[in-house]
């Protein structure tokens, strides 16, 4: 997408005024709470999997002597 | 021809019908949208989670057929509000339910293109977007185009309100599109730089929108993805559920306590208000001054459709919370100074109604007010009835509070006794020049009159 025209070739048929300043600062607030919620995703993957991991070193299936190596990659 | 207050968007306007119900227009430069906005489904889900007034479609003749492609019905609306008359929790509500919205409409590929507290009234108790022509199809990378709008109109005034004071929603009535973040940001206490979301949405918003105001500034690579519009969404969101403000201090918070004290007056006058309903079974009624809604609840509770009005934005918060708590529909507590009523603002003095413009009511009630009216504000007696009568389409149920009344003393104590016309008998004179008594009756021990008064006709 082209913003070389301002908010124009943005909001091409936009009625408001979205403004140059309103929309630097949400974009920068974007990036930085859009980043917090990223990491936060990538936190709760890596919490899942090393739950998952701990899950299948003491799973039923480890205690039966057959469950093999637990798996990183679901 | 369109209402007033419908001609900023070109997507289409309102306007009423022979039959006097409102219809809204829908044009062809909307037709897209307003199609994706059906057959995605987001209007059903929007209707369904009571965040959209519904509406039908209808074989109407639009106004102007030559940009028209529909014609559509929304559900009526039984009386408008401003944001200037919402309580601290009644705007917070409603900016929530806007950005609720805007979260929904993301999920179905679309997004809110305004942002104003005019498009959410209060419907049934609850707050309701009432714009259907506000959601248009999102492209991936655009910001929020409402992001500013909804920061003026939503965020600033509840900052303000929660942080300086409550009676700051006010300025709303000043500007019409929203308070200025300038404006906001300057007013607001120092300590609200130190919180986050203020800072990020209201300071430095300010302080950009000065900075790049009027300058041709190349924006090209600003991107927004969908994680950054989500986020900016929910930050929002937490900045305005963040703010609190908790109504204390009231001059009338004691008032029902100590009135329960004297002589089961409370109970005889909510006793005359009831059997004064159940006679006149009005269509729907005003409460002037009402306080915390003890009396309009009396109506409201009957069913019938209830604006309980006061001055006060501490008792309309509690009325509010009330309201909430109860789950009620049929009462709406609003904040009016009656000595200086909502009036008409907007362009050409057309575009929000007057409180006057939004009546008459069928019946208004007006309890323990007019001595304060007469009184604490000067009104000369024949006024306040001509006021009455502009208001009232049939049924008055007014109390008459003697200069011997303890409140009335007290009104009296800093003040030089100016009002030698103000006695019973001069009220009911100056009354019955507009209206009949049907019928009156002292309140318990006190020196009070509850009168039941009929409006003459012409």
């Amino acid at each position: 997408m082209k913003f070389g025209d301002g908010p124009r070739a943005i909001f091409p048929r936009a009625y408001l005024d979205p403004g140059i300043g309103s929309m630097i600062i949400q974009v920068l607030i974007g990036a930085l709470v859009g980043g917090l919620i990223a990491l936060r995703m990538l936190w709760d993957r890596i919490k899942k999997r090393i739950k998952d991991f701990l899950k299948a070193l003491t799973g039923p299936g480890r205690r039966g002597g057959g469950g093999g190596a637990p798996q990183l990659v679901p | 021809m369109a209402l007033p207050s419908s001609f900023r968007d070109p997507s289409g306007f309102l306007f009423r019908g022979e039959d006097g119900a409102i219809y809204r227009q829908v044009n062809l430069i909307y037709r897209e949208d307003y199609d994706h906005l059906m057959s995605s489904g987001l209007y059903d889900s929007l209707v369904k989670e009571g965040l959209l007034i519904g509406h039908e479609e209808v074989d109407l003749e639009p106004p102007r057929p030559e940009i028209a492609y529909k014609v559509i019905k929304p559900e009526p609306i039984p009386f408008i509000s401003y944001p200037y008359e919402w309580c601290f929790s009644q705007l917070k509500d409603a900016a929530l339910l806007t950005l609720k919205a805007q979260r929904v409409a993301l999920e179905f590929g679309m997004s809110l293109k305004d942002a104003s507290a005019y498009n959410v009234q209060f419907v049934n108790g609850r707050p309701m977007l009432i714009d259907t022509l506000s959601f248009e199809r999102h492209r991936e990378g655009r910001p929020w185009v409402a992001y500013r709008q909804f920061c003026q109109h939503f965020l600033a005034p509840l900052a303000l309100m929660a942080h300086r004071d409550a009676r700051l929603s006010q300025l709303l009535r000043v500007y019409v599109d929203g308070v200025p973040l300038d404006l906001a940001s300057s007013l607001l206490p120092l300590r609200t730089r130190l919180m986050p979301s203020l800072l990020f949405h209201i300071h430095l918003h300010a302080r950009a929108q000065r900075r790049f105001a009027g300058r041709a500034v190349d924006v090209s690579g600003l991107r927004m993805g969908r994680l950054s519009l989500l986020g900016l969404i929910e930050s929002l969101e937490s900045a305005v559920r963040g703010l609190r403000w908790k109504p204390s201090g009231t001059e009338w918070a004691e008032y029902y306590e100590e009135a329960a004290l004297r002589g089961g007056y409370l109970q005889h006058k909510s006793r005359l208000v009831a059997e004064f309903l159940d006679r006149i079974g009005p269509m729907d009624v005003w409460d002037l001054g009402a306080n915390v809604g003890v009396f309009s609840r009396i109506a409201s509770d009957r069913g019938i459709p209830t604006i309980s009005f006061d001055a006060d934005p501490a008792a309309v918060e509690k009325n509010y919370l009330e309201c909430r708590r109860r789950g009620e529909t049929r009462i709406l507590p609003l904040v009016l100074d009656l000595t200086n009523p909502s009036p008409a603002i907007g362009w050409g003095n057309e575009e929000r109604a007057s409180l006057m413009e939004r009546g008459p009511a069928d019946a208004v009630m007006a309890l323990a007010l007019i001595h304060h009216l007469a009184i604490s504000n000067n009104l000369p007696l024949d006024r306040i009835a001509r006021f009455f009568k502009d208001i009232c389409r049939r049924w008055l149920i007014v109390e008459f509070v003697p200069k011997e009344d303890p409140q009335a003393r007290r009104l009296l104590a800093s003040r030089e006794d100016i009002f030698p016309g103000y006695n019973q008998r001069a009220f009911e004179e100056e009354f019955g020049r507009y209206f009949s008594i049907e019928d009156s009756s002292g309140i318990g021990d006190s020196q009070r009159t509850l009168y039941l008064m009929r409006r003459l006709r012409g």
